[in-house]
């Protein structure tokens, strides 16, 4: 028999010593590892504020919806001289959020966390971690409820009672309306919204349906293009997530009657309302959102008390005021 | 009176009768024809429940939005034809499409020049596939993750979440221009995919990629450069996704991380679907066009029909995986289908 055939041979009693000195040893990793993660928050210390660092935890994070929220988190955290951060996957990987969640629970300067989440569910085990290790959190976009230390943003519910709104004084109360978006909670939340809203109060509006796309631009395009051609009598659209500044041409293209009422003011967007393509926006002042959002958090992991809830409303961007937007 | 339907005597219908079945069988069991007959069946239907549906303004919007991926899906089936894959085509595109979008929205780059580095991304990924995986000898699965990963992250990082737009006139004519009153984008595909499918079935290089990908050993024992076959082809498929990236760019005026996310397995899908092995050493461009075409319609028509859009998904890859079963069965060695249930000789059509 060759060197290379011999079995490997191991008695109870080794096995049995390795198997304890194994669990002994992942045990104090674990505990060692719960020390070096816990913040001093959460030992009853606070971090000096040089290495206090706040992060913005959001998910398809290369959508031009984050542009002016990541400024408004840098504007606050200039003023506060503190350091902030953008993380999380750059599509609708709502498992490589989490996991972004947990690195930032890991890392020693974690100072608050404000939380985009799409499935709550998921995201809620980091959330608990981090309150209990010390560290102040606020949700944006959307408000999911406790554990949470304040909410600031937008109410899905009127958001999409005042796109209806917008959508009924365009068409003069009278036409055939749809809605599509990506398949974030919160962009269906205001889609059934508006939905309920249109079909409440106005009587004479048909609803033509919603549709999801896969929030990749050649999806939307396709989605986009194929309910059209399924409602050809379409007056009004809201399409009600960011990716709508990238379909101008699309829309453009198609030409038609077609009212295109896009979401948020990322710049192409606003182009796009002045060049006439597009009637409005429903712009969700992000940078509003997020610089007093991370001013929540810094209060709130500094000992100071902040409100519960803090509700923003739709700006309605239309051809009549976008000059203002484009300018700022 | 006599009887036209009947064969003028029992001798010739002997002779006669097989043949005209076998060829019948045969023509069935063809996965071109399979995928024929499906794609007829599924317009078929949703047009008895839409008349919509079947419209030429309709087929011209899946056409529209499936021909830049057409020109994609056929390198991706010489790819597999020499039992080769990349994942790393979505990377490229949105890669190669935000550098020349930001040479000339931010820089103010004369377009040409802008394409032009727009396909050295491509060449330049190109090779490092090539090289990484044929000269090397990397895993190719964990090499095109790799690419496709840094040049995703790469686009996301040069946008910062801000997708460069308001490109120059001349840009954004190769994707919304017109020639002859037909879209260039249909004289793209025009042009590129029957060039490629005629290199795949009429060349010597198209019978060294099946060479490449059926046996390794015997194609080299044969004089084939396998090596360097697979860096032409990985070479190819990223120039061709860098030029949809582009394309797609000038068609919708603004360049983005996420602009095709999704194309690469979706060709590979229609590829597979179209014939092509995963093994290598089998497939067709026009096989894969008609598997493409399938998944096309299938998602505009679920909008048609009113599914939820909640439940397209499921049922598109419901479907698919019909699709897939029927052109299985009909692939069956007769022997088999001779011996099998009721149900396989019912898709057998016998």
């Amino acid at each position: 028999m060759s060197a290379e055939q011999h079995p490997i041979t191991i008695n109870r009693r080794t096995l049995l010593k390795t198997a304890a000195a194994t669990g002994a040893a992942a045990l104090l990793a674990e505990q060692l590892g719960q020390v070096l993660a816990s913040p001093a928050a959460a030992q009853g210390e606070r971090l000096p504020k040089e290495q206090q660092i706040y992060y913005f935890l959001a998910l398809n994070i290369s959508d031009p919806f984050y542009v002016p929220g990541r400024a408004g988190m840098e504007a606050a955290a200039k003023m506060l001289g503190v350091r902030a951060e953008l993380v999380g996957p750059s599509d609708f990987n709502v498992a490589a959020q989490v996991k972004a969640g947990e690195e930032i629970l890991a890392k020693p300067g974690t100072a608050g966390i404000f939380a985009y989440a799409v499935e709550f569910g998921a995201l809620k085990p980091v959330i608990e971690q981090a309150k209990e290790n010390g560290i102040p959190v606020v949700h944006g976009a959307a408000d999911w409820g406790q554990p949470r230390d304040a909410f600031i943003g937008y109410d899905m519910d009127k958001f999409g009672s005042e796109a209806a709104d917008v959508a009924g004084r365009l068409l003069g109360g009278k036409g055939k309306v749809g809605f599509m978006g990506n398949a974030g909670q919160n962009v269906i939340d205001r889609g059934k919204a508006f939905e309920k809203y249109i079909k409440e109060r106005y009587p004479e509006i048909e609803w033509a349906g919603s549709q999801v796309h896969d929030a990749s631009l050649a999806g939307a395009t396709r989605t986009f293009e194929a309910f059209l051609g399924a409602t050809p009598d379409l007056d009004l659209l809201w399409f009600g997530d960011g990716l709508s500044g990238s379909l101008a041409n699309v829309v453009k293209e198609r030409g038609g009657k077609l009212k295109f009422l896009a979401t948020d003011m990322p710049p192409h967007t606003l182009k796009a309302i002045k060049d006439g393509i597009f009637v409005a926006s429903m712009g969700q002042d992000t940078f509003t959102e997020e610089f007093f959002g991370f001013q929540l958090l810094y209060f709130a992991y500094n000992g100071q008390r902040i409100p519960d809830t803090v509700l923003l409303k739709a700006i309605v961007v239309t051809p009549e005021n976008v000059d203002q937007f484009l300018q700022g | 009176m006599e009887n036209v339907g009947e064969p003028a005597s029992a001798p010739a219908a002997a002779l006669t009768t097989p043949r005209r079945g076998k060829l019948a069988f045969r023509l069935v069991r063809s996965r071109l024809f399979a995928l024929v007959a499906v794609n007829l069946a599924v317009i078929a239907l949703v047009t008895a429940i839409n008349p919509g549906f079947a419209t030429p303004q309709n087929a011209s919007v899946i056409l529209i939005n499936m021909v830049l991926e057409s020109i994609v899906l056929a390198g991706t089936v010489l790819l597999l034809v020499a039992g080769r894959f990349d994942l790393s085509l979505d990377g490229v595109a949105a890669l190669a499409a935000i550098v020349a979008g930001k040479l000339m929205a931010d820089a103010r780059v004369e377009p040409l020049w802008a394409v032009l580095v727009g396909f050295a991304i491509g060449l330049a990924v190109g090779l490092t596939n090539g090289f990484a995986i044929e000269r090397l000898g990397m895993n190719p699965l964990m090499t095109t993750l790799a690419t496709w990963w840094a040049c995703t992250g790469a686009a996301l990082g040069l946008t910062a979440g801000t997708s460069p737009f308001g490109f120059p006139d001349s840009f954004n004519f190769i994707g919304q221009g017109s020639l002859l009153g037909i879209r260039l984008l249909v004289w793209y595909a025009l042009i590129l995919i029957p060039a490629m499918a005629i290199t795949l079935a009429f060349t010597k290089f198209g019978y060294h990629i099946y060479a490449a990908g059926g046996d390794r050993r015997a194609a080299r024992l044969h004089g084939v450069n396998v090596e360097l076959v697979g860096i032409v082809l990985y070479v190819l498929i990223a120039l061709l996704a860098a030029f949809v990236g582009i394309v797609f760019a000038a068609r919708i005026g603004s360049a983005s991380p996420v602009a095709v996310d999704g194309m690469n397995l979706r060709v590979i899908a229609g590829a597979v679907i179209g014939g092509a092995s995963l093994s290598g050493g089998a497939g067709s461009v026009v096989g894969g066009l008609l598997g493409l075409l399938l998944m096309h319609i299938l998602s505009n028509a679920a909008i048609y029909v009113g599914i939820s859009p909640y439940w397209q998904k499921a049922l598109i890859g419901l479907v698919l995986l019909l699709a897939v079963a029927f052109d299985a069965f009909t692939k069956r060695p007769v022997d088999d289908v001779q011996q099998a249930s009721l149900l396989r000789r019912i898709f057998c059509a016998r």
